[in-house]
């Protein structure tokens, strides 16, 4: 894939990832830049690393810090697992539909998106986890607070 | 002259696919989980005296409302609209524009297209053309009115509590129309009819009855600041002796509670404590108003003018010249922006004068109180203090404006003016994300739950994608501010986005760097981890 087809992907693949996982705010989401805009400027620069990246590399691992930047956003947007990378696989029939890529390197293209896919739920998971991992630091140490509240001085707490 | 667009260039981007299936007013509001908060605890709104108490859930189809709930709002609606000439301005102003479209921390976290500021206005603004405009009573949704129904009231209790009340639309709106203020309108109403959230109600609950947001009774207040003065002692040598409650000291200072309980905020607390020995200030501290926080603003001006009026009552009591407030957020735009009009005039107070460099505070004459980052960079300004940077040595430090204080009182140069002084590595973030622009943490006004930890996530977002930059670009591996919501959202959030980025207060730097007289050879930092260059370090 030259860089002009790779540029039109990207900008389909974005287009359509956009209006998948966040419905209604495509546009202006897209409309802004860098630091005003964090969930646009993750994305792009995160698929285009991946698309540029995705045949060459030799280790898939490799992708996984910009996998994270794009799965650790979908993974607080009350998104189910499937729905959280189905940007692969947007890509991935997208590339299955192309006419113009040789079969043989479109079946590559394939695996390594489904190898990739397999990296991209193990963050979510590690995502989610993070996520009520925090809720639970947040209730204990309301209930340590309440307990040392509810405790005579003498035996450790401060009532 | 400029070349203005055609029509049909204009018309050619928009995409009439991509319309959503249901208008606006028309799609009813669905509580994700992870999204709302819990609803006010019955005994909290009892001890406030606030209408409608009982137990309920926001993903209940009945929401036990008061039988005559829509005569409540809008007679509620009526008399704002009368009593506050702001709010009828920002109902009628807005044109729609759009500038504040993309602005707000949670839109651009979530993409939910009611979280734009405008869309969250024109929640209440619809019910206000509907009830209050001709044009809303003759043409209805034309004129972009609607009916208030109980699927408003619901979406009123979703969204208006998905905004952290940061005002950074405000900033970017022509008309000046600040959203922040919609938001505690439509907030008031809801608790008119008991619709208020247990994050809020019940903080502010406590500190009508105890003195402060947790509930800590006085004894309790004592015996943690006994902790945190032992500590001190443990690190330096020097037994620093706060006093209560005590009548004829020249300073009242009030800190958040958060400081004086939680971690990080115990830390930026023991800072100001040393720096207050240090210097030898009158100060004593109240465990009447034992908190600087003002949680009654995320609810009604009524419950912000009800805690606030202890600070003050308490200062008139001990007899104090002024009052020096702590590392806190939301406490100073309350203090700026509505003390003197709800409490004030603090008449029976002096003009603020720090007692050690001589300067007098006059931007303060009328509220009497000033930010201790103000109180300290004048010290450092006039060299009264010895400050060793090295000893923050490893630290490289950003600084988060916290909305309240860069917004709402131009708090924007003694925070860094300190960290220049107490710290060698100070970097900024974005100029787009600092100052007036500053991202909310995504857990203010009420909203640091953890229940809608998935929403804070979102929120936070912008803010975390700058410290995200400044860390891979320069190393930063601490994030600084002076609100205490600030230190116990920020850490959350740094640990999903931004993990290597630890979260301090200002004074925590200032209490590492600053040297005391009679001190010991300092080998600990406020934390209790090895000093750079100390013995311990070196072992580690």
């Amino acid at each position: 894939m030259n860089s002009k087809e790779q540029n039109a992907f990207l900008k389909s693949w974005y287009d359509d990832t956009m209006q998948s996982c966040f419905p209604g705010a495509d546009d202006l989401i897209r409309r802004g830049t860098g630091f005003s805009n964090p969930v646009g400027q993750a994305f792009q620069q995160a698929m285009r690393i991946i698309l540029a990246d995705l045949l060459t590399t030799r280790d898939l691992e490799s992708l996984r810090p910009s996998l994270d930047r794009i799965v650790r956003i979908l993974a607080v947007q009350g998104l189910p697992a499937g729905t959280s990378v189905r940007f692969l696989f947007i890509l991935r029939n997208r590339l299955e539909s192309a006419s113009d890529i040789p079969a043989e390197e479109k079946k590559l293209w394939i695996q390594r998106l489904d190898a990739l896919a397999e990296i991209a739920v193990e963050i979510w998971c590690e995502c989610r986890e993070t996520l009520f991992q925090l809720q639970i630091n947040g209730l204990r140490k309301r209930i340590q607070f309440l307990e040392a509240g509810s405790t005579p001085k003498e035996e450790g707490g401060i009532a | 002259m400029a070349k203005v667009p055609k029509p049909a260039e204009l018309l050619k981007n928009v995409s009439y696919e991509k319309v959503p299936d249901t208008r606006w007013m028309d799609t009813p509001v669905d509580f994700r989980p992870g999204t709302w908060l819990y609803p006010g605890k019955a005994e909290s709104l009892e001890t406030l005296g606030l209408p409608n108490p009982r137990k309920w859930s926001p993903e209940d189809a009945d929401w036990k409302l008061p039988p005559n709930w829509k005569e409540i709002i809008l007679e509620g609606m009526r008399e704002r609209l009368d009593r506050y000439r702001s709010f009828r301005v920002f109902m009628d102003t807005c044109v729609r524009c759009g500038a504040c479209a993309d602005k707000c921390h949670f839109y651009l976290g979530s993409g939910d297209p009611k979280n734009m500021p405008v869309l969250r206005a024109e929640l209440l603004r619809s019910v206000y053309r509907r009830y209050f405009t001709k044009a809303g009573q003759m043409f209805g949704k034309f004129a972009g009115a609607r009916d208030l129904t109980e699927d408003v009231i619901k979406e009123w209790f979703y969204y208006f509590h998905q905004c952290t009340e940061c005002r950074r639309c405000s900033v970017f709106c022509p008309y000046g129309i600040d959203t922040a203020e919609i938001t505690m309108i439509g907030r008031e109403l809801l608790n008119l009819i008991g619709c208020n959230v247990d994050w809020i109600v019940t903080p502010v609950a406590n500190c009508y009855m105890k003195g402060n947001h947790l509930g800590i009774q006085p004894h309790g207040l004592v015996d943690s600041m006994d902790f945190l003065v032992e500590n001190i002692q443990d690190i330096t040598g020097l037994k620093i002796e706060p006093t209560f409650n005590r009548k004829g000291a020249e300073i009242l200072y009030v800190p958040p509670s958060g400081d004086i309980f939680a971690d990080p905020g115990t830390f930026a607390l023991m800072g100001q404590l040393m720096l207050f020995h240090e210097t030898g200030i009158d100060y004593t501290l109240s465990t009447y108003a034992s908190e600087g926080g003002n949680f009654g603003s995320f609810a009604s001006m009524e419950l912000t003018k009800r805690l606030n009026a202890k600070i003050y009552a308490e200062a008139r009591r001990l007899g104090v010249k002024w009052i020096l407030g702590g590392e806190c957020g939301h406490m100073w735009r309350v203090i700026h922006q509505y003390m003197d009009t709800m409490n004030g005039p603090a008449d029976f107070l002096e003009t603020p004068v720090s007692p050690v460099t001589g300067t007098r505070f006059e931007h303060a004459a009328s509220t009497k109180m000033i930010h201790v980052t103000e109180f300290t960079a004048d010290l450092i300004h006039e060299g009264k203090i010895k400050l060793d940077p090295a000893r923050n040595d490893g630290v490289k430090v950003t600084f988060h404006d916290s909305c309240n204080p860069s917004r709402a009182m131009g708090l924007l140069e003694e925070p860094r003016y300190i960290l220049k002084h107490v710290c060698k590595d100070f970097y900024e973030m974005p100029d787009e994300t600092i100052r007036e622009n500053t991202f909310c943490c995504g857990g203010g006004s009420g909203l640091g739950a953890d229940e809608n930890m998935e929403m804070r996530m979102r929120g936070g977002l912008p803010r975390a994608n700058a410290v995200r930059h400044v860390h891979e670009k320069f190393g930063v591996n601490m994030l600084s501010c002076v609100c205490a919501i600030d230190r116990a959202t920020l850490p959350p959030l740094m640990q999903y986005w931004v993990p290597a980025v630890s979260v301090c207060g200002v004074h925590e730097l200032v209490g590492n760097a600053l040297i005391m007289k009679g001190e010991n050879k300092r080998t600990q930092n406020l934390r209790f981890e090895p000093l750079p260059g100390s013995l311990e370090a070196e072992n580690e």
